[in-house]
């Protein structure tokens, strides 16, 4: 690199063309950052790479969550029923059929159609050694259940006896499980007749939809009820999910309510939205991998805080002379804090345009790694511009720290 | 010589400004410690596959042809799987039955997934001395030992404490402590008795896990290949490796959690590689005057990238001692918090220290490039 001292030489009175009064107008903060092109774009590198950190972080907590509750997203419900201590997608707490029936008694409601949700099941498809494990999600092939349109217009072909639906999202670990592969699930010959894309939770592998009538009679199998539990109970009486859909015109806390009203305690009436948050709260509060990503995004910051500090500083220990001057010319402290504070929002601002785009792609392969919903949202991205922007500050004001201290008699 | 004079050079300069040099240290501390959390991490998830295995004392395991992971088993008759005992080689075989159900919290009332196990009380069939032991008390029907490390949702379950699994009233008599990582909640155990009644429609004669026990001297891939030859076809036969290999396989290869903490290993290298670098950086930076003066002195640019690379590795191993201290204090709170099997051994230490000087020399390498800039005649 050629010399910097010529460089310096050259500002000094570009600095002080006339303007001695305190407030200048030259844009400081602006210039000293990119004065020097090589070093900005290190700096922004370096603070960039922080901003991807945190996103990363931020995006596979927010993967965890989502994903824990893609398949009541995919449902066409504006109510749903559930047993009031469900919290997770785990077919852990049902509800007796009968209540849907209860509640399609009620004004305002439309329909109500169920969905059954199996614990784990055994896949293997013909003419493969490997075994592995599905969920099922049940439902009734007449019921309009799912916004997704593949599985609209492919539905009907489920009204066949032992046909499945597969969801493609993880088709890379499950070989042999797709479209068209015919296979045994719980010892009994299955179908796969058509595939739709949804995505795993972090718990259970694949789904497979199917028809209520194959539900039964996959979980009726005694290899089933062999790892699970009781074969006694028709499985199609104990319900997952009510899906209601109100009547046009009715209004929706009235319905809820009037539902509440009219049905027992072992039901629950929320709107999807309080569902997700309550199952999104199980997985964050409660399961290791929410504290775990949870504690990434706050190590992220400190990380960008240490990497924004190392290149503020090396720059304000190469600028001392700079900085001295302006102290010379009669800046105060108040002055050059002022200007830390701009320098560190340019800062951020530069990161934030290069890490950005980056996290997009970097979301895009995890996506495709993990199968789990990797979405960059808005509301994701200015929690991660507020972090950046107050990590740059005090960084630059803590870099800033030596120069407002400096003797300028010192420095030269 | 020459290396003993680098090395001579970047310890003066690290001892020279101790303020800088511990601020220093701690940034290289900090990403060791993110290294070593992020494979621990990994390692319990890797472990957590393994985790109800390693519970039971086996050398070779027999399931259905069917298993399909281990909560996922598969039922075998139980007597054509004890006829194992008349091979030669195989000392013992045990049968213990899997269970996952639904266990209400004594605290909060709900209910949530936990794995059951249903013994033989006269068996001694776990790898925890101590919990073989206080498996006759379970002679008592429903009656269970609860595992202490088990997840908090399920809540406080001391001996004594009644509740109910699968909806039938028990007994907690005794407890362990053993944990089952990301696999399950918690785990149970029970005689057959009262894991036949939590589970009604299983019949008794069926279990899912038959353990065998070699005799001394006799290997447990010969006992394996004998009972191949002797068992029907419908029945899979497992060294411990083989079983584990194939659960480990599928939880970390196929499970999405198994990727993500995958990933977070990546991601760590990644991270403590740039904090490293940068760390160099800056101090290449600030003595460039220093490094200039070298040059002048007739020191090769060999030597004087020399010097930055052993100040990176003075870095890494004054960082790595606290840094294992400090990884040991949070694997401790991880698992207590967040109940994962998180262990501190000597291999993942190594391994740690070795990707740590990896992550040092490349972050030195970049860094010394600065060293070209220093030139002499700039700076006087």
């Amino acid at each position: 690199m050629s010399s910097g001292s010529t460089r310096r030489e050259a500002e000094k009175p570009g600095l002080a063309t006339g303007k001695l009064r305190p407030r200048s107008t030259t844009p400081l903060a602006w210039c000293s950052l990119v004065h020097d092109r090589r070093r900005l774009v290190s700096s922004v590198a370096g603070v960039a790479f922080a901003v991807v950190l945190m996103l990363t972080e931020l995006g596979f907590f927010y993967a965890i969550e989502d994903g824990s509750t893609l398949l009541v997203d995919a449902l066409a419900a504006d109510l749903l029923l559930v047993n009031p201590l469900k919290d997770d997608m785990n077919p852990s707490k049902p509800l007796p059929r009968a209540r849907l029936a209860q509640a399609r008694a009620v004004a305002g409601v439309d329909s109500v159609s169920p969905v059954w949700i199996s614990r784990l099941a055994a896949w293997s498809t013909s003419g493969q050694a490997k075994r592995d494990v599905v969920r099922l999600v049940g439902f009734d092939p007449d019921d309009q259940v799912f916004l997704l349109p593949e599985i609209r217009s492919q539905q009907h072909l489920l009204e066949h006896p032992d046909t499945a639906l597969v969801d493609r999202k993880l088709r890379d670990s499950y070989g042999g499980l797709v479209a068209g592969a015919t296979g045994e699930l719980e010892g009994r010959r299955v179908d796969v007749v058509g595939d739709f894309s949804l995505g795993p939770d972090l718990q259970l592998n694949v789904n497979l939809l199917v028809s209520d009538q194959t539900f039964r009679r996959t979980l009726l199998q005694p290899s089933y009820a062999d790892s699970n539990a009781r074969r006694a109970v028709d499985p199609l009486d104990r319900v997952e999910l009510g899906a209601v859909r109100i009547a046009a015109g009715a209004d929706l806390d009235d319905v809820a309510r009037r539902l509440a009203d009219r049905l027992p305690d072992d039901v629950a009436v929320r709107t999807p939205e309080q569902f997700r948050d309550k199952v999104h709260r199980f997985w964050t509060r409660n399961q290791p991998v929410g504290a775990v990503f949870g504690l990434g995004f706050v190590v992220g910051f400190f990380i960008g805080l240490a990497i924004c500090y190392q290149v503020l500083y090396t720059d304000v220990v190469d600028q001392l002379p700079q900085f001295a001057t302006l102290k010379a010319m009669g800046y105060r402290g108040g002055f050059l804090l002022g200007l830390a504070v701009r320098r560190g929002c340019i800062l951020a601002v530069f990161a934030l345009l290069v890490g950005v785009p980056t996290s997009r792609l970097v979301y895009g392969v995890l996506g495709w790694l993990t199968a789990l919903p990797f979405s960059l949202t808005l509301a994701r991205i200015s929690t991660v511009a507020a972090a950046t922007i107050v990590m740059c500050v005090v960084a630059s004001v803590l870099a800033t720290r030596r120069a407002i201290l400096s003797d300028p008699a010192d420095v030269f | 010589m020459a290396l003993s004079r680098v090395c001579r050079l970047a310890f003066l300069d690290l001892v020279h400004r101790p303020g800088r040099t511990a601020a220093a240290l701690a940034g290289v501390i900090f990403a060791v410690v993110l290294l070593f959390m992020q494979s621990g991490f990994y390692l319990a998830c890797r472990d957590s596959a393994t985790r109800i295995h390693d519970l039971l004392e086996f050398d070779v395991l027999i399931t259905s042809a069917r298993y399909a992971f281990v909560l996922k088993p598969d039922a075998v008759e139980r007597d054509r799987v004890l006829q194992a005992r008349a091979v030669p080689g195989v000392a013992d075989v045990m049968m213990v039955q899997v269970g996952p159900g639904q266990w209400r919290s004594p605290g909060s009332g709900s209910t949530y997934d936990l794995v059951l196990l249903g013994i033989d009380p006269a068996d001694r069939p776990f790898a925890l001395e101590s919990l073989d032991d206080d498996l006759p008390q379970l002679h008592r029907g429903e009656s269970v030992i609860f595992d202490a490390a088990a997840h908090p949702i399920l809540g406080h379950n001391p001996p004594g404490t009644r509740t109910e699994f699968e909806g039938r009233s028990l007994r907690v008599v005794d407890s362990f402590r053993w944990g089952a990582g990301f696999v399950a909640n918690g785990i149970a155990v029970a005689s057959q008795a009262t894991f036949a009644k939590a589970f009604p429609g299983r019949p008794p004669s069926m279990a899912q896990l038959g353990l065998v026990r070699a005799e001394t001297g006799v290997s447990a891939a010969e006992v394996a290949r004998r009972l191949r030859n002797r068992l029907p076809a419908d029945i899979e036969v497992w060294t411990r490796d083989a079983i584990e290999d194939r659960d480990r396989r599928f939880f970390l290869a196929e499970r999405p959690i198994g990727l993500m903490f995958t990933s977070g290993v990546v991601l760590a290298l990644l991270v403590g590689g740039v904090i490293i670098f940068q760390l160099l950086a800056s101090e290449v930076a600030s003595r460039r005057p220093e490094f200039a003066t070298l040059k002048a002195l007739g020191y090769g640019s060999g030597e004087v990238y020399g010097v930055v690379v052993a100040q990176g590795f003075l870095y890494t191993l004054a960082a790595f001692l606290p840094a294992v201290f400090l990884a040991a204090l949070l694997f401790e709170v991880t698992r207590r918090l967040a109940r994962l099997p998180m262990r501190l051994d000597p291999l993942l230490c190594g391994a740690v220290l070795v990707a740590s000087l990896v992550m040092c020399l490349s972050g030195a390498l970049m860094a010394a490039r600065k060293v070209r800039q220093a030139d002499p005649a700039d700076l006087f």
